[in-house]
């Protein structure tokens, strides 16, 4: 293997890395978001709920 | 310019004959017509496939100046309009919008953990840029043929147009990206069928319907913005058109422009993207080996994703009490709604009485926003790598 071709693979070995890192740590932070998100009560059936 | 034999003599490409000239136009010719007849016939993506189809019959009728006068190289209207569209992004990121209007993420918010499927299934992406680069392409062109796989067509042109690749790699990496996401129903099943057992397919999964606040819906949009922005930039054209697509459909005051989003702007932008992205397909720059190559590296993203998002899935199941199925994984590519229908019928084919199609389309749209933010991950790496 000549070294620019193992210079190039090395570059997208740290892409995959970081990239793939990259897309987990944000849908780990959309998760977390999700899950606070989904806390909010639904005012409609809240009032509906308080009525009954 | 009318017809003329001797100036199409003159403007031959160098090193071409005549006859070699006629042959490969009757190939682009026949490739048009294949891409129309599957539109029309096969109903594969025909919104796109037929536009491109017949753009690709039109950039190749000797002396057009459609794209470019052969003679004074001068512009002519699809040039323009790919330069004034595709090479500064504005087509990807309007479709964006219309996509963002049409997607409910109310499914994700039931059974957010399906969420770690839009991670797990862009793993193709990154898998195919490694083995593009070994075949020989740049950095560049290598990321940009490994998002094909994200099944996600806008991100791919969006990707390929940010680093000013060349019409030559445009045109394949568009059609790949295209015709692979119209192919789900047939690529995705053996790779699944072959990476599970029939007791694997025949989980049932528990859905619980959960109602939504109004407020949550609102809020979504703006939130996964700030934080997509936050952790890479690049992605706030893509995700944030996407997302202010998703806040016109779900802030409830704006239902014209919602409904507009969703057809006319995504009809006019797909009517004009996909002829513009057809004529790009000149015989010169596409009969070439890298376009076999392209096509072939597409179909091993996709290969490599929908196995990406299954595995994932078994490796969960090691840990886990309820067990997951793992074909819900392989929805987490983006090709949305088509590959959660895929996975909801091979699961009742296994047993008529499971349901799984709430989880696979959880993480269906979860595949959406990973698939973008995984391109902007591309961008931003591969940027920084090359100097951009």
């Amino acid at each position: 293997m000549n070294t620019e071709l193992k210079e190039l693979l090395l570059q997208g070995l740290e892409v995959t890395g970081l990239g793939l890192a990259g897309v987990f740590g944000a849908l780990i932070a959309f998760y977390i978001m999700i899950v606070l998100l989904a806390k909010i009560p639904v005012k409609n059936t809240n009032e509906n709920e308080n009525q009954a | 310019m009318v017809f003329n034999f001797d100036t199409l003599l003159e403007t031959l490409p160098e090193g071409t004959s005549l006859t070699e000239y006629i042959i490969k136009m009757l190939i682009m010719f026949a490739i048009g017509g294949i891409l129309i007849y599957l539109a029309i016939k096969k109903e594969y993506e025909p919104a796109l496939l037929l536009p491109i189809g017949f753009g690709a019959i039109l950039a190749n009728i000797p002396l057009t100046s459609i794209v470019e006068n052969p003679v004074t190289g001068e512009l002519g209207i699809f040039g323009a309009l790919y330069e004034a569209t595709i090479a500064n992004e504005l087509f990807p990121v309007l479709i964006f919008i219309a996509v963002g209007a049409m997607i409910d993420f109310g499914p994700l918010f039931q059974t957010p953990s399906m969420l770690f499927f839009g991670a797990a299934a862009q793993f193709g992406i990154f898998a195919t840029m490694m083995v593009a680069l070994a075949l020989g392409f740049s950095l560049k062109e290598a990321g940009a043929i490994g998002v094909i796989g994200a099944a996600d067509g806008p991100t791919t042109i969006y990707v390929g147009s940010a680093f000013g690749l060349d019409k030559g790699i445009m045109g394949p990496l568009t059609v790949a990206a295209y015709s692979y996401m119209s192919l789900v129903p047939i690529i995705q099943p053996p790779v699944i069928k072959a990476l599970t057992t029939k007791k694997e397919r025949q989980i049932r999964m528990d859905f619980q319907q959960k109602e939504v606040s109004k407020l949550t819906r609102i809020l979504f949009p703006i939130v996964v913005t700030v934080i997509a922005g936050i952790i890479a930039p690049e992605s706030v054209a893509l995700i944030g058109a996407l997302m202010f697509g998703n806040l016109i459909r779900e802030c409830g005051v704006l239902n014209r422009l919602s409904e507009t989003a969703q057809t006319t702007l995504a009809n006019l932008v797909t009517i004009l993207l996909g002829i513009t992205i057809g004529t790009t397909m000149n015989a010169e720059a596409f009969l070439t080996k890298n376009t076999l190559l392209i096509m072939l590296l597409g179909l091993v993203a996709f290969i490599f994703d929908t196995a990406g998002g299954v595995m994932f899935a078994k490796l969960l199941n090691l840990f886990r009490k309820d067990k997951i199925n793992p074909m819900v994984g392989a929805a987490g590519i983006s090709a949305f709604p088509m590959s959660a229908r895929v996975i909801q019928k091979l699961a009742k084919d296994e047993d008529p009485h499971n349901f799984v199609l709430m989880q696979s389309v959880a993480a269906n749209v979860s595949g959406q926003l990973g698939s973008v933010v995984a391109g902007s991950m591309i961008l931003v790496l591969i940027g920084k790598i090359a100097g951009l």
